[in-house]
């Protein structure tokens, strides 16, 4: 099984023996999963803190045919883990130098390593259907969401089942779950696990602030749009526009007495940093690879289907099959119900949709079933003949007993169809206390 | 010059610079160079840990190579542990390594282990039961990571843990809603809810809510509400004193926030056990924590049996002036007990005889006061086998992860004996060890043994790679992990006893007394 100067040996009882626990020992080859390793085309999804471990694990246990895709460069906060960089990568693609390291590292002439720098939308369907297995290690809810309807679309409509597997972390936490697209739930099922971002009602940020974090929202959603060009977004990146936000939140915060504005602060609240260690990446990339081996090899069950860890309270896990969700938009029946007040306007009405645990969109365009155009982000025609909608009642414009709603976002390749459940009085409430709840 | 605060962000989001500096100052041992080590290694070295040392008399043969990230070909022929300390430096210039090409651990004296603050065992060593009994006279943690095929567990031996910051996950808030001092009780009477305007009706601070109702049930001479009934009571009369409880944004949060906020205020029972245990200690041989608790012990007796105030609030429907002037009064009570409570150090201190200067230390001591609600201690053995978890393995039924861990142990056992792994042809030599040390007690004969224990020692002798790098990877994560909590005094750690399976990817964890 000698091939190159890594040999086989770490992998090799596992392949050699059938274990107990196979659930098909008669059917299992040890010549069919050497060879599984060899012609196996794995895509690693993301090369960061996650990616780097996905990369090192799967050249260490076999596999030979491997791509990569990662948009983001290399930032000097992801040195305390993604140990296949070096300060002087800084700048550089995150796929790219991965790549490099890894094979020079390996040094086996028949390890196939391509990077790809650029963004997992780029490349089609037909791209994605060559692979066998997908490990996914983003950060990002929106491209995962994306992938995963992907490889959804790919089962529905080739047959072809390619297993994603999924991992994410935050600290000393984190999960790695097995998707068969068509058969177990996919990550769109379970959109409402996903913590999401903490928010501040505009009110208390614009009059009533207490805690730090609306002395730097204050600086950055109210005071950066007045003093910047429409233009010139704010950049996290930029230390000169990170200590303009940063300036801004404390004397705001000096001026009405609250303490604990920091820059660590400041730059947490605006990035939405999450905490993140070389150990729980470790964990969850070697927990989602192990599966990727057992999947290729069949020499083993694999997960079934969702593992959740925890290390910060002693070390717990909690491993459950996740079951499908029957209105899931991306494997189910594509339906939701959303309730709206009767006085709202569809402006309100979208605004809410973007907002809402269960469906979290970005830029949602928005049309009847009877083909109405509600609300288009684009092209700006299309947006200027619909903008006028947007400060009409959402009432005055559907018939909820007939129709529905379908929501599309370009950053989705799907579409959602929504049921508007109307309530609550025909006008807005006047009253100040209603305005400050909301 | 790379500037830590940037390198190490995403970390000290963790455990802050208390954290990072002691990890900065932890040495730790490694003994093994192998797969598990290093990937336990790469993953301290990254965020910054002190110093390591290994311990590995090898040679870097090409087996070496194949489930291990940080061996390369131009390693081969050099010492394992030296490669494997070059290798791991080239991640971060801020840590210091150095290597000991040890034959064996029995000829290094009992004074070599003094300098470090950790030890880990990697797989299985020669004199292991000594270094066990070695280490813990010297009260040196001592952290045991094995892997085998599809599993892997991890011990940890340590004397005693106490943690001061533990994060606890718990949401609750310590307010003293009861116990209102002069200063927040004066700051409550000065609302008076009937005469306010719509305004700043809705702006009054829960915590005035409260206050108020709590002083109403003391009146009438009932208790703070403790069970649903009570405090669904309590929801109603919050709601009867809103002018509209489906506006009243403050009146809504008092109502919804009650649950983890209007809690009787007292020494939690995990607390009182800690200064149990603090009452029998010889204090003139005990570590800080137990001079702390001591103190604390003191402190409540002279304020009405309450721990020192946290001082620190929920955020809450309020306007800026009523927040800002409420946080000043938690804050400065906090400064107060925390004051009071550093007198009570001194003068115990004094009483022992200390001259210790971090005694005294203000961030100690205010860390105490803010988490001394959620104080943790675990005693620890250096047993490697409990009847628990020998009875866990004996339930019938196909399959139990208890079998798992015996299993590895087992190993180790036959590699104490036999100098090396066992392989599917020792099977009958392996279950008859595990039958003679380990179920002896527990049955007549070896084929009582059930046959989900010998189909998981089928499993680990046909899969007796300890190098698959998956494994490797995953317990030398939770290793660190567990390096981590210990070395930054931050975090619950595992206590004592995990075993995984990357079979059907689940975990079990034990208490070994
Ligand atoms: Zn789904």
């Amino acid at each position: 099984m000698v091939e190159g100067t890594r040999d086989n040996g770490s992998i090799a009882p596992l392949l050699e023996h059938v274990g107990p626990y196979n659930e098909f020992p008669e059917e299992y080859q040890l010549q069919s999963a050497i060879e599984a390793l060899k012609s196996v085309k794995v895509l690693v999804v993301g090369a960061g803190g996650l990616g780097c471990e996905i990369l090192k694990n799967l050249a260490l246990t076999g596999f030979k045919n491997i791509q990569v895709i990662d948009m983001d460069t290399i930032d000097m906060s992801n040195l305390n883990r993604q140990f296949l960089f070096r300060p002087d990568d800084v700048g550089k693609s995150k796929a790219e130098v991965a790549t490099r390291f890894i094979l020079e590292r390996i040094g086996d002439p028949t390890l196939n390593i391509v990077p790809y720098y650029g963004k997992i939308q780029d490349k089609d369907m037909e791209y994605y259907k060559q692979f066998n297995i997908v490990v996914c290690g983003l950060d990002s809810v929106m491209a995962r969401r994306w992938l995963n309807a992907t490889l959804v679309a790919i089962a529905q409509k080739l047959g072809q089942v390619i297993p994603l597997i999924d991992g994410g972390t935050e600290g000393f936490r984190g999960q790695s779950r097995v998707i068969l697209p068509g058969f177990t739930s996919c990550y769109e099922c379970t959109l409402d696990m996903v913590p999401q971002k903490v928010t501040y009602p505009v009110c208390t940020i614009a009059n009533t602030p207490r805690v730090p974090e609306h002395c730097i929202e204050w600086a950055s959603v109210l005071q950066w749009p007045k003093h910047f060009s429409a233009h010139e977004k704010f950049d996290g990146d930029n230390p000169d526009h990170v200590d303009w936000l940063y300036a801004t939140a404390l004397s705001r915060a000096k001026e009405f007495g609250i303490p604990g504005v920091t820059r660590s602060l400041t730059l947490g609240v605006v990035k939405n940093i999450i905490p993140a260690i070389a150990s729980t990446n470790a964990i969850i990339a070697a927990s989602c690879t192990n599966e990727a081996f057992k999947i290729a090899t069949d020499a083993n069950p694999f997960l079934n289907n969702y593992m959740m860890y925890s290390g910060d309270d002693s070390i717990f896990t909690y491993t459950y099959a996740h079951t499908k969700n029957v209105n899931c938009p991306v494997c189910g029946d594509n339906f939701k119900e959303v309730k709206c007040q009767r006085w709202w306007t569809l402006e309100k009405f979208i605004d809410v949709l973007i907002n809402l645990q269960s469906i979290q969109l970005q830029n949602p365009s928005l049309s009847t079933t009877n083909g109405v155009q509600l609300y288009f982000r684009a092209p700006p025609e299309l947006e200027q003949l619909t903008r006028e909608n947007l400060s009409i009642k959402l009432i005055d414009q559907i018939n909820p007993a007939t129709e529905q709603i379908i929501v599309t976002d370009p950053n989705l390749p799907i579409s959602l169809n929504v049921k508007v459940v109307f309530e609550g009085p025909d006008k807005e409430p006047q009253d100040i206390n209603y305005l400050l709840r909301q | 010059m790379i500037d830590k605060q940037t390198k190490y962000d995403r970390q000290l989001r963790l455990w802050a610079n208390t954290g990072q500096d002691n990890l900065e100052r932890c040495h730790l041992c490694m003994i093994n160079a192998d797969a598990t080590a290093s990937e336990t290694l790469k993953n301290l070295v990254l965020p910054g840990l002190g110093k390591f040392t290994i311990v590995d008399a090898g040679t870097v043969c090409p087996g070496d190579l194949s489930g291990n990230f940080f061996l390369t070909e131009a390693d081969l022929g050099k010492n394992r542990a030296e490669a494997l300390t070059r290798n791991l430096l080239e991640l971060n210039p801020d840590v210091e390594g150095k290597w000991v090409a040890e034959q064996s651990i029995d000829s290094l004296d009992a004074q070599f282990w003094d300098q470090f603050d950790m030890v880990i065992i990697s797989n299985y060593v020669k004199g292991y039961d000594e270094l066990v009994q070695l280490l813990w006279r010297q009260d040196i943690p001592l952290l045991v990571a094995t892997t085998m095929g599809y599993y892997g567990s991890l011990h940890v031996i340590r004397s005693e843990t106490t943690v001061v910051e533990t994060h606890h996950p718990s949401q609750r808030f310590q307010l003293f809603l009861d116990k209102p001092w002069p200063e927040l009780q004066q700051f409550v009477d000065s609302f008076d809810l009937e005469t306010l305007d719509e305004t700043d009706h809705a702006q009054v601070p829960y915590i005035v809510i409260y206050i108020k109702l709590l002083a109403q049930l003391r009146a009438s001479n009932s208790p703070i509400p403790k069970t649903y009934q009570q405090k669904q009571h309590f929801k109603t009369l919050i709601e009867s004193l809103s002018r509209d409880i489906s506006q009243e944004t403050n009146f809504i949060e008092a109502s919804s926030s009650l649950f983890r906020t209007v809690l009787e205020t007292e020494i939690p029972p995990s607390v009182v056990e800690i200064m149990k245990i603090a009452s029998k200690l010889d204090l003139t041989q005990t570590s800080l924590f137990w001079i702390y608790v001591k103190a604390l012990e003191n402190f409540a007796s002279k304020n009405e049996g309450l721990l020192p105030l946290p001082g620190t609030l929920p955020d809450m429907a309020s306007n800026t002036a009523n927040y800002v002037q409420l946080q000043k009064i938690y804050h400065q009570k906090a400064i107060k007990d925390r004051e009071a409570f550093a007198k009570e150090v001194q003068i115990l201190s004094a009483s022992l005889g200390r001259e210790e200067a971090d005694d005294l230390n203000l961030d100690l001591i205010s860390s105490f006061c803010k988490n001394s609600n959620l104080l943790y201690v675990s005693k620890g053995s250096y047993k490697q086998v409990s009847e628990q978890i020998v009875k866990d393995c004996l339930v019938p039924g196909k399959y139990n992860i208890s079998a798992v861990y015996l299993s590895l142990l087992n190993t180790r056992y036959y590699f104490n004996i036999f100098g090396s792994l066992p392989s599917i042809k020792d099977l009958e030599s392996f279950t008859q060890l595990a039958f003679d040390v380990i179920f002896k007690p527990y049955m007549s004969s070896i084929s009582d043994i059930p046959e989900s224990v010998i189909l998981t020692f089928t499993d680990v002798l046909s899969h007796n790679t300890n190098s698959y790098h998956n494994l490797a990877s995953f317990i030398g994560g939770i290793t660190a992990q567990e390096v981590l909590k210990i070395a930054t005094a931050q975090y619950i750690p595992l206590d004592n006893v995990f075993v995984f399976d990357g079979i059907v990817s689940t975990s079990q964890k034990w208490k070994i007394e």
